[in-house]
């Protein structure tokens, strides 16, 4: 008897359909894998099975019994749990609290002595150790979705759905997580997990079901598979192949902090003291998980934040008191993390946009007036050599907002390619886009690199960073904790050192 | 002039006037705690505790009984509440624009009600609920006379005031409302009906507002003016900031202020060589020093004034 059957769900969302008729079966003991493309439709299917959303046809059983849920709390109800990929934890309470919040069977004045000795119980079983009297803001990432997990299972769900569950842990945490998993698959849970990693679906999966553009096109067993097949289904096409890293970088530094730091008032350090070197023609990746810095390293470089300590130097010249217009003439470009908050101004034009960083100068101003037709111009060329596409009708005039991720980033990466960039702050530049435009960002920055130009890749996708990094710097607390060249680094060390263990103890063991 | 102060007779008067001066923003401090707590932010308090004064008013007058003009005051102050949810919560509109729009609307709503009552004549008053002594209780030196010599809305702030603290400390709900407004999307998740909450919230927001407002009409002053409630809405405000969120808190904070205040009447009865208009702003210069010794302890709800929309992508 199978644990949960989706049959022929549709969602559309304003005309759209995120989902396309797609059937889904969990049995007990199963772990089942949805793997797809961002915006391929694997979150709205869970958001329908958990409640979040509605789906507009299709039917949902629960052990062959139909069920209709129209809030989380009646999937929950019945059985099923799910952590979501931005945890749904309220980070001033304490972990108890999140886990008995709202529970069924809570008496009107909450008996916290007893719930405690049930949660430490399951932790124990689990081996999820995380402190009950914590407060969730004071828990690392892993702990915090170890309290998700703990959650869901003192809810007595039977199935549990699991989105992105590994994005924001190292490798060796990945793997203990993988074990919590394994163990819970021998008490029969069911469990959904998704995830655009083939090594993980690999390692951890039974089944997987592969969805493309709110589409089912593929329903494998893992163990008669391989990731070739995998991102053949995901993809629809075989990827363009290696990026080539021509040539050794020069010797020469373009970029030198010197004894860097930044202190915020009331809120400790940010980044502890430390030199960092990006020679002519390298790619230096910054690995580590996120929230050790890398925000601060990207905006101390590009004079968003003013550091605390140190000097920063490019090409030889000290730009550490120059301000952030000042320091992207002297050839500092940045492609931010956080593309519509930081990068854009996503209610202008595809047009404007692009002269965000030069508007007040020649071609484009002409005394205090604009030249509209450099403007014009520059955006045609830009559009066509960084194949931005935007709509038919509108053309360069659309608003930023309507764009796709990937093309918003092109977008981006059009502007601050420009002439006088030395050095290029990247930060997590793939993120949320497609194989297609993540292949064409990865490119761009190569031929960066190949040119003579120094880049600095910040990003938590570890196969991105081993995959075009020169070398490998790992931030961890707001330090380097170890440089790694292309030719040594490995997940394994490089996992290590973003779990925080030092260069010196990786030697030891 | 300093033994004049420290006299027995001159602090318990002063402290007595700090809980009668702190007892609406009080009323109006705990509404907006349980409001904001559940992440609504009603900078509509003004609005609502004058909507209370007004219909208290003019309820107690033509039924010439104080209870009927209280509970017109909650009913009123529960209007303007409920249609603050409506633009917040239903149509998830920004909710400071909102508030600030009832404000203006409410001073004008009563101005002109008030106008067409009184018409013909110039001044109305009507009895005020009397203050009943706790026995003992009362006859503490000091203390006794400024809280247990009152009036019955006082002692039902007191209860509610431990009440509201039990219910966010021990109990389930408690629990459940306070996490809408730090995570809505959370609460959500673990099958809080976020919207339903709020207004429940908004109800108590309206009803304590309202009985803030009653209060300076039924208790202090037996009288309606225009803008009666000058500014004391955004004190309540202040004071819950002050109070980080807490109903105790809000309570010393509220205190704090009423003290500030009876300080500043009390200066210039004594004739004090300070100029009046200085003295009057005292009370606002130490809301201001409490807020800049509160800095970097951010106890704020997380998701304040952030509207929730089930659903949305």
């Amino acid at each position: 008897m199978p644990l949960l059957e989706m049959k022929h769900i549709c969602k559309s969302f304003s005309g759209v359909y995120a989902n396309e008729n797609i059937s889904l079966t969990v049995e007990k003991g199963e772990i089942h894998a949805l793997l797809g493309e961002n915006g391929a439709g694997k979150t709205t299917l869970v958001n329908i099975l958990f409640g979040l959303y509605t789906a507009d046809e299709g039917e949902i059983y629960w052990k062959e019994q139909p069920v209709h849920f129209s809030s989380p709390k009646e999937a929950i109800a019945t059985g099923i749990g799910m952590v979501q990929q931005h945890f749904s934890l309220v980070r001033k309470m304490t972990v108890l609290d999140n886990v008995i919040l709202n529970l069924r069977g809570n008496r009107f004045v909450l008996n916290r002595a007893a719930a405690k000795k049930r949660l430490v119980e399951l932790a124990e079983k689990y081996q999820l150790y995380v402190d009950p009297d914590a407060k969730v803001c004071d828990l690392s990432v892993g702990e915090q979705q170890r309290v998700e997990i703990l959650k869901a299972l003192y809810r007595n769900v039977e199935l549990l759905i699991l989105d992105e569950p590994t994005g924001v842990l190292t490798p060796q945490e990945t793997e203990q997580f993988f074990e919590v998993l394994r163990s819970l698959k021998k008490e029969g849970y069911g469990i959904i997990i998704i995830t655009h990693r083939m090594s993980e679906i690999m390692s951890i999966s039974d089944k997987v079901t592969i969805l493309r553009d709110g589409k089912q096109v593929a329903d494998l067993v893992t163990a008669q598979t391989n990731p070739d097949e995998l991102s053949h289904y995901m993809i629809g096409r075989a990827l363009s192949g290696e990026m080539v890293l021509e040539g050794q970088p020069k010797e020469e530094d373009i970029l030198y902090l010197e004894h860097i730091s930044l202190e915020k008032r009331h809120r400790g350090k940010h980044l502890e003291p430390f030199d960092l070197h990006i020679r002519k023609g390298e790619i230096l990746g910054i690995a580590g998980v996120e929230g050790n810095g890398q925000k601060e390293l990207a905006e101390v470089i590009t004079g968003i934040q003013k550091h605390t300590s140190g000097k920063i130097w490019l090409d030889g010249e000290e730009i550490s008191h120059q301000s952030i217009y000042e320091r992207y003439e002297s050839g500092v470009s940045y492609i931010s993390e956080d593309r519509q908050k930081d990068s854009l101004v996503t209610g202008m034009s595809i047009t404007e946009n692009l002269i965000l960083r030069d508007y007040r100068k020649p071609p484009f101003a002409k005394g205090i007036l604009t030249n509209r037709s450099a403007i014009m111009q520059n955006a045609a060329e830009k559009m066509k050599e960084y194949q931005v596409r935007a709509s038919g009708k509108s053309g360069a005039d659309t608003i930023v907002r309507l764009l796709s991720g990937g093309n918003q980033q092109k977008l981006i990466i059009a502007r601050e390619l420009s002439k006088q960039a030395k050095v290029i702050v990247a930060s997590q530049p793939t993120r949320g886009l497609d194989i297609g435009a993540t292949e064409f960002v990865r490119s761009q920055l190569v031929a960066q690199r190949n040119k003579g130009k120094g880049v600095l890749l910040i990003s938590a996708d570890l196969e991105e960073i081993m995959a075009v990094s020169d070398r490998i710097a790992v931030l961890f607390g707001g330090k380097i904790v170890g440089i790694l060249n292309r030719e040594e680094a490995t997940v394994q060390k490089i996992g290590l050192l973003m779990g925080g263990i030092t260069g010196e103890e990786i030697e030891k063991q | 002039m300093l033994s004049e102060i420290l006299t027995i007779g001159f602090l318990t008067a002063f402290l007595s006037a700090a809980v009668r001066l702190a007892v609406p923003l009080i009323y109006g401090g705990l509404g907006e705690t349980i409001a904001e707590k559940t992440g609504i932010l009603n900078i509509g308090m003004e609005g609502v505790m004058l909507s209370g004064a007004f219909f208290s008013f003019a309820g107690a007058w033509f039924s010439s009984n104080l209870f009927v003009g209280l509970l017109c005051g909650m009913l009123g102050g529960l209007a303007v509440s409920l249609l603050h949810g409506f633009l917040s919560i239903f149509l998830a509109k920004d909710q400071s624009v909102s508030g600030l729009a009832l404000n203006m609307f409410m001073l004008g709503v009563t101005s002109f009600l008030y106008k067409l009552m009184s018409t013909g004549q110039d001044y109305q008053q009507i009895d005020t609920f009397q203050t009943m002594a706790i026995p003992v209780l009362s006859k503490i030196p000091l203390i006794g006379e400024a809280f247990f010599n009152r009036d019955i809305l006082t002692y039902m702030l007191y209860v509610l005031l431990i009440l509201t603290w039990l219910f966010y400390k021990k109990t389930n709900y408690g629990l459940s409302f306070a996490a809408i407004g730090e995570h809505p999307r959370a609460a959500a998740s673990a099958g809080i009906p976020v919207h339903k909450y709020q207004w429940i919230s908004m109800i108590f927001n309206g009803i304590l507002g309202g009985i803030g407002g009653a209060y300076l009409v039924l208790v202090q002053l037996g009288v309606f003016t225009e803008n009666m409630i000058s500014g004391r809405g955004y004190i309540a405000l202040a004071t819950v900031i002050l109070g980080r969120y807490t109903p105790f808190g809000m309570f010393g904070a509220a205190i704090l202020f009423g003290a500030a205040n009876a300080l500043q009447i009390r200066l210039q009865t004594i004739g004090i060589a300070i100029s009046p208009f200085l003295l009057a702003i005292l009370p606002y210069a130490i809301t201001l020093i409490a807020m800049i010794g509160s800095i970097g302890k951010n106890t704020k709800p997380e998701a304040l004034s952030e509207p929730y929309i089930k659903g949305a992508r």
